[in-house]
């Protein structure tokens, strides 16, 4: 009886083990082969790579009487196309999901990636992302005029999902 | 022993079961955001006499079409006859928004883009306009709200028949 018991344990113990794996290569960013890292490039318009890997968009002024504002009752939006493609570090093809999160807001302003407002946790963009192609995208900054004039300084970071 | 297999059977079972089918791996790139919000005013024209075009806007028309000291008001003006004038009266509504500023009130001025006609008066607020300054309607204007200004356009009799066309400039600064 007391064998049954140990066994049972064991064996409990033995998918937890399983269980786990996955989830320690999630927290190193790594599929469970370990090989698999993913980075996410902003290209331009004739698809060049702005800064691999770590890309920055300047949308200059940001006016409410500009003419590309777009007015709200107590907000205004301003768009921009970016162009991404994601890439494994061994060029193999694939298709993955692709999510984005703030890895710095920038409140009380509001980010929004394809319609999706970006928040800490990451928001699905993509449910299928050909790895090595690119994608169009909508990057939206709502302002409310309430807000003090100056700087605003947010980062995207992203997460990429292999099925 | 067979009730061992049954558990470890069950373990595995689990283990299927739960272990996710994909596999997520945050990125090495990122995207940096950056901007400068700047202070903005918008000012629009919501209303004015005449046949209007473009209220809602920063650029209204007014059409006010043939008039005279002895036919009919056009249309959003009252016509008052005078022993030695004439004068159309009507109203222009303007709105003044305020966006990323702290100021409370702003100062609003008005004035006319050309010379006027010989023997035409231009009056907003009851001050008569010039194209060579600019006048004050209010130095306390609230946000958000549309202002009503009385708008005056007198004829003297002795004015030549020809068009008063003209525009006038609005011009609001936060206080």
């Amino acid at each position: 009886m007391s064998k049954t018991i140990t066994t049972s344990g064991s064996a409990v113990l033995f998918a937890a083990l399983l269980w786990m794996l996955p989830q320690a290569a999630l927290a190193q960013g790594r599929t469970p082969q370990g090989v698999d890292e993913f980075t996410v490039t902003v290209l331009s318009a004739d698809n060049r790579p702005v800064l691999q890997g770590a890309s920055e968009v300047d949308l200059g002024g940001l006016s409410n009487a500009s003419s590309e504002a777009q007015r709200h009752d107590k907000s205004f939006s301003i768009t921009r196309h970016l162009r991404l493609r994601v890439t494994r570090s061994n060029g193999a093809a694939g298709v993955v999901t692709l999510s984005a999160f703030l890895v710095r807001g920038c409140h009380p302003c509001k980010l929004r990636l394809d319609g999706s407002e970006l928040k800490a946790s990451p928001t699905l963009i993509l449910q299928r992302v050909q790895l090595n192609g690119t994608t169009d995208h909508r990057l939206e900054i709502e302002i409310p005029a309430s807000m003090p004039a100056g700087a605003v300084d947010a980062e995207i970071g992203w997460q990429v999902e292999e099925k | 022993m067979k009730i061992m297999k049954v558990v470890s059977l069950a373990a595995l079972v689990a283990v299927m079961m739960f272990t996710p089918s994909s596999f997520a791996a945050t990125s090495s790139g990122t995207l940096t955001v950056t901007g400068t919000v700047e202070s903005s005013l918008t000012l629009v024209v919501q209303s004015a006499g005449g046949t209007t075009s473009g209220t809602g806007t920063s650029a209204a028309t007014s059409a006010l079409g043939n008039i005279s000291k002895y036919g009919s008001a056009p249309t959003g003006f009252t016509l008052a006859r005078g022993a030695s004038n004439w004068t159309l009266s009507s109203t222009i509504g303007i709105q003044v928004d305020k966006a990323n500023l702290t100021s409370t009130d702003y100062t609003l001025t008005a004035q006319l883009g050309s010379a006027p006609a010989s023997g035409v008066t231009w009056k907003l607020n009851g001050s008569t306009l010039s194209d060579s300054a600019a006048t004050t309607l209010t130095s306390t204007g609230t946000y958000g709200s549309t202002a009503s200004y009385s708008w005056d356009i007198v004829v003297a009799d002795s004015a030549a028949a020809a068009a008063i066309d003209n525009a006038i400039d609005f011009t609001a600064t936060s206080n």
